[in-house]
């Protein structure tokens, strides 16, 4: 029971939250190269723990997870996530879980190991193995990856890899994928940036509150009740945009995704729309973002 | 003015023998006081009632019924008006201003005149004189021939004004049928018939000016069958010689202006009977509530358990009923500890969620409680404010409204239309898939802002003009000097409704809201955008919301303060217009400290000027105006359905090709719109734009206020029709030039002056257009909730008091906000290819805060270039410079 305390507050100090996950009902996720070498090591782990649910997460962000953590529903991927994130550091821990869709009566172990500082994995998995055993195979398997996860913990905080390159313009952005339930969310993309104008926790506030504002008005997402407003109107609300003294924000849906993306004032209105398509495409389309497409 | 020189000229001619006559103050005997209140307050209304089967007894015996006059529960009783004052003369009472005079002198000369709309005698029992009427015919062709009947008397009619009559060579059929009648060179011929007789006006007092059907510009065809010509027109009338009922075959002229008439339904049936008092069916509503309770009174020990609801509507019992302790407790405890007062709460009752909205007083509070499928939470709130701010008009303040129970049965009114236009317009607009587009403009009429008509600056000039002659108050009675009294009030200002639209206003924002609140909200604005009325007087006491709520701020100006004085409001209406005074008593004017009874010389005045306004020139704009001429030009996306789009290139070079030329010769944002090559649908619209100049040209006479001043009607009208006719010329050639428009709606809103611009709706909008239409409405609406919101929170941010808790949304100074909708599949209509095309069209709306305060929305298509988007924004129309 202490252990939830500790969740409950993390989320109710929501504005500190570094990631979208409670707004979006969508997991936060990273990008990160070598996505495949890093999602065989995961799997080879969790094989060894006897489950098959396993999960790397950089910085409270799932950059790589097994098919069967993938699919979970999207409130227990969220709340696993913000769960260890919320938990003081340690290297690692055996944690009994009520799955509130896949078992909530029975609860599982949920174990986490720290790989390299920001970086955990976890597996979820029955009365075996023991914490210690596991615990002695961490390093024979993820040693080698030592230096995959290195560059994984890079892309922290920009949550995409640095060749995926998007418009000066842009302080951050939201894409999320309701099918997949999958979010990427990313307030210092450029890093030019960094010095002037909004910091990045403002830059997060200003895309979560347009982001609720959009939600049931004018797109709707998987959260029950968000489609009613939308569905006032007769044709279907594509793109909108706002824009402020300080900030210029623009939004698009197409097919499952939703795309948020936060400009500085220099841009012009009329140019937001290609920038975003443009961004848009290089996220959904480009190999590098494979994860994108599962 | 030069029309006033004229005037003169002729009222000098008779001036002298009515002069003396003045005397006798023909205002103590006015029907206005005999129908005033207890309290001086007056309120009369009559419309022409369809499908009302107590209609006709309801006039036969009004005249014993008092109480249906007195106010609010107001009757449709027919108004015999100056009957009683059969002998007193009309009088002029100075030749400075005898234009006001003359008008004046009209509304003296009453008679009992009853009349009957055909339609209701057709599906009634006639239960006074069975004289049955024939429906109106209308015929296939664009021309209808109306059978109208009119219940005459000569007799008391002949008794006022036979000797003027004769005096000034006026026909009988002015006297008898109150229609002025015409004979043209060029009514010549038409339709072969020789010298026929049309309608040139309609005389203020005559029967004939309250049946809808007779139009200026009609032609007279016969009278109780006789055929009627120049020639025998006097003998035919001359025979008429008691009460008796005339049986009059008109026949209209083709014109545009018929369209409006035929929509009078049953939604309208509806609105008159409630703003007649008759709310019977309302208690049937379950989920809407209104509840004020006091605990100023309650003793803990003997208090009963419902002592402490001071009025309820609808009375009923209920679960909200017996929550009511709750909400106070809410709404106190947390203000006792916030220093915040609640906005809403809501409460899930039986699966329903009810929003309920609290306005608290002291230890009073004010509950609205409705069901969430009906009015959104926002709207509640909006709804809220504006009723608090209405009652605190109409009373002074919210406990003094409420604590008198006299006044509950007028706050049943108020809560009645209320609910009944208010709350349940918005709930099927929200729902039916596409609703009428009048009907979405109420979502819009919930944000204190009044719509606005702008006019062609030389017919607002004249109309600006009318409405400060009356307002400077520097004739006859109302000057100081001519019986060296005080006057008796000081007018603040006026405004001119035609149809639900602004038209001219004289007040200042503050002002303007309360007046078109009071209208709004008892049902009167919207009942004169969809059927004429015959008469509305309203006086009443009033306490204006600038000067009776928030006085510190105006007091504080150095050296100035507003003057300790009282607040009178009278309201007219006549057909399709209602024009609003704002009357101050103490200042400069007599102070007043007892019951004020209305003055029925500001309410005859108030009157003629509103007639002055009404003539058919004036008319002809407004209507023009209204089918959305002059103002810059929507695009209805059918039209363009049928035809691919075109290339972006292609739309820009034209564009540039055409605006250089006309940047620099006309308004900028007309030019900003065209941008392709021209269109068959923009032609056509031209063409209606001429027919309807045309059918405003050849009525060209003059609605008659006067009857000295007919004599110069052709000079007068001519000089409005042509200017009239030339700006419906320059229309033309700038829509003939012209070409594709990309803009599809647009809505304006000046925050200062308080009134908004938007589209007209034309009659028959094709679905696909009133879908669009309905998705701008809504998406403006959230767009200015966001504006608002921003702008509150700015408020909060920058204001000295800590504020305990922010609102959840950080979205500070929008500036500009749009919304791309897209539809996927569009077929064209003629169903021959099936080519799928895509329609994508934005609705931005924009704040402007340097310059002018405004808010625009705009509605247009994707494929619209930059440029052409920036100029529409540049849509720099405001009240003095029409578009």
């Amino acid at each position: 029971m202490q252990v939830c305390f500790q969740l409950l507050d993390y989320i109710l100090e929501r504005w500190c939250l570094p990631t979208f996950s409670d707004v979006t009902n969508a997991v936060d996720i990273i990008v990160i190269q070598d996505i495949t070498t890093i999602q065989n090591f995961l799997e080879a782990f969790t094989e060894a723990g006897d489950s098959l649910f396993g999960c790397l997460l950089v910085k409270g962000k799932v950059a790589s997870a097994t098919k069967k953590w993938c699919s979970l529903s999207p409130t227990e991927l969220i709340l696993l996530s913000l769960l260890i994130e919320s938990l003081p550091h340690c290297t690692s821990r055996d944690l009994p879980v009520y799955l509130p869709q896949m078992s909530p009566t029975v609860p599982h172990r949920l174990l986490t190991f720290n790989l390299i500082n920001g970086v955990d994995v976890c597996v979820i998995c029955g009365p075996s193995p023991s914490l210690s055993k596991l615990q002695s195979e961490v390093s024979r398997f993820w040693s080698p990856a030592i230096d995959n996860l290195r560059a994984a913990c890079d892309v922290h905080p920009r949550n995409v890899p640095n060749n995926v390159v998007l418009d000066q313009n842009i302080l951050g952005f939201m894409l999320i994928n309701s099918e997949s339930n999958k979010c990427l969310c990313s307030v210092d993309i450029n890093n030019n940036l960094q010095e002037r104008g909004i910091n990045s926790s403002r830059r997060r506030e200003i895309l979560r509150c347009y982001y609720q504002k959009v939600i049931g008005t004018y797109f709707s997402s998987t959260v029950e009740g968000s489609e009613i407003g939308p569905a006032e109107y007769s044709h279907k609300p594509q793109e909108t945009y706002v824009v402020t003294d300080t900030y210029k924000i623009y939004a698009l849906q197409s097919a499952s995704f939703q795309f948020f993306v936060l400009y500085t004032t220099d841009i012009p209105t009329y140019a937001m729309r290609s920038v975003t398509q443009k961004s848009f495409n290089i996220l959904t389309k480009d190999k590098n973002v494979v994860i994108y497409e599962s | 003015m030069a029309n006033n020189q004229i005037y003169t000229g002729v009222f000098n001619g008779y001036n002298i023998e009515i002069r003396s006559a003045f005397k006798d103050p023909v205002y103590q005997t006015s029907p206005w006081l005999e129908k005033a209140d207890e309290k001086g307050e007056l309120f009369i209304f009559e419309v022409e009632k369809s499908k009302d089967l107590d209609f006709e007894s309801f006039i036969d015996n009004w005249g014993d019924n008092q109480s249906l006059n007195s106010r609010f529960p107001c009757s449709n009783s027919e108004d015999t008006g100056y009957s009683s004052d059969a002998e007193v003369q009309p009088s002029l009472k100075s030749e400075k201003s005898p234009k006001k005079a003359s008008k004046f002198s009209q509304f003296l000369k009453r008679k009992e005149v009853k009349l009957f709309d055909e339609k209701n005698i057709e599906d009634s029992i006639d239960t006074l004189s069975g004289c049955d009427c024939v429906e109106c015919r209308v015929d296939t062709m664009t021309t209808s021939v109306k059978d109208v009947l009119l219940i005459v008397d000569p007799e008391s009619k002949r008794s006022t004004s036979v000797q003027r009559c004769v005096n000034n060579n006026t026909s009988l059929c002015e006297h008898i049928l109150g229609i002025i009648p015409g004979c043209q060179g060029q009514q010549l011929g038409y339709n072969g018939v020789q010298e026929p007789v049309y309608v040139k006006g309609l005389s203020p007092d005559g029967p004939a000016i309250k049946v809808k059907d007779i139009q200026i510009g009609d032609w007279l065809k016969s009278i109780n069958g006789h055929e009627v010509t120049r020639t025998n027109i006097d003998v035919l009338l001359s025979s008429i010689s008691s009460t008796s009922k005339v049986r009059l075959l008109l026949q209209s002229m083709p014109s545009g202006q018929h369209s409006l008439q035929q929509k009078q339904g049953a939604e309208t049936d509806q609105l008159i009977n409630v703003i007649s008092g008759d709310h019977s069916n309302h208690s049937l509503n379950q989920s809407s509530f209104v509840l004020y309770t006091s605990l100023e009174n309650i003793q803990s020990e003997n208090s009963s358990d419902k002592d402490d609801i001071v009025y309820q509507y609808p009375v009923s019992e209920g679960l909200l009923l017996a929550m009511r302790g709750m909400f106070y407790t809410v709404c106190h405890t947390i203000k006792d500890f916030t220093n915040t007062s609640v906005q809403n709460t809501s409460v899930l009752i039986q699966d329903e969620v009810y929003n309920i909205c609290c306005h608290s007083e002291g230890k009073d509070l004010l509950i609205f409680a409705v069901s969430e499928k009906r009015i959104s939470k926002y709207l509640l709130n909006i709804l809220k404010e504006d009723i608090v701010r209405l009652l605190q008009v109409l009373y002074g303040s919210i406990e003094s409204a409420f604590k008198t129970v006299s006044n509950h049965q007028q706050l049943n009114s108020i809560f009645g239309i209320t609910i009944k236009c208010g709350i349940d317009n918005i709930y099927t607009d929200l729902t039916s898939p596409t609703p009428a587009s009048c009907s979405i403009n109420r979502l819009l009429t919930h944000t204190n802002h009044v719509q606005y008509l702008p006019l062609p600056p030389d017919v607002l000039l004249n109309i600006n003009g009318i409405l400060s002659d009356f307002e400077s108050g520097d004739f006859v009675e109302m000057s100081d000097s001519y019986y060296g009294l005080r006057r008796s009030y000081t007018i603040l200002g006026s405004c001119l409704f035609y149809k639900d639209y602004l038209l001219c206003n004289h007040l200042n924002k503050e002002h303007l809201t309360d007046i078109s609140l009071y209208l709004q909200y008892h049902g009167l604005l919207p009942l004169t955008s969809k059927c004429a009325l015959n008469q509305l007087v309203i006086w009443r006491e009033v306490y204006p919301s600038q000067f009776c709520c928030d006085v510190s701020g105006i007091n504080n100006v150095f050296g100035y303060s507003e003057p300790d004085a009282r607040w009178f409001l009278l309201v007219v209406g006549l057909k399709y217009s209602i024009y609003a005074v704002l009357l101050e008593a103490g200042g400069c004017a007599i102070r007043r400290n007892r019951v004020t009874v209305p003055d029925p010389f500001y309410i005859d005045q108030a009157k003629a000027t509103l007639l002055q306004t009404l003539t058919s020139s004036y008319t002809t704009v407004y209507e023009a105006r209204f089918n959305g001429s002059g103002l810059p030009l929507t695009k209805s996306v059918d039209s363009l359905n049928m035809k691919s789009h075109h290339s972006i290139s292609d739309l820009s070079s034209s564009f540039s090709k055409l605006g250089q030329k006309r940047f620099d010769s006309e308004n900028e944002l007309r030019s900003a719109r065209i941008i392709s090559s021209p269109r068959h649908d923009l032609l056509q619209r031209k063409t209606s734009v001429d027919s309807d100049a045309s059918s405003g040209s050849s009525n060209d006479s003059l609605f008659k206020s006067s009857r000295t001043s007919r004599l110069f009607a052709d000079l007068h009208s001519p000089i409005v029709n042509t200017t009239s006719n030339k700006w419906f010329e320059d229309f033309g050639l700038k829509l003939s030039r012209g070409v594709d428009n990309s803009l599809l709606y647009f809505c304006q809103f000046d925050t200062i002056e308080g009134i908004y611009i938007s589209a007209k709706d034309k009659p028959d909008i094709p679905a696909l257009q009133s879908q669009i239409i309905s998705n701008f409405y809504k998406s403006c609406f959230h767009i200015k909730q966001m504006f608002q919101e921003s702008r509150d929170l700015k408020k909060l941010v920058t204001s000295e008091r800590e504020v305990l808790f922010f609102p959840e949304d950080n979205l500070v100074d929008v500036k500009e906000h749009g919304v791309l909708f897209h539809l996927s599949s569009l077929s064209s209509p003629d169903g021959k290819k099936s080519k799928q095309q895509q329609l994508t069209y934005w609705v931005v709306g924009r704040k402007l805060t340097r310059g002018a305060r405004r808010e625009i929305y705009v509605c247009f298509l994707d494929s619209t270039p930059q440029n052409v988007i920036e100029t529409a924004f540049k849509l720099g129309f405001s009240q003095t410079c029409p578009g």
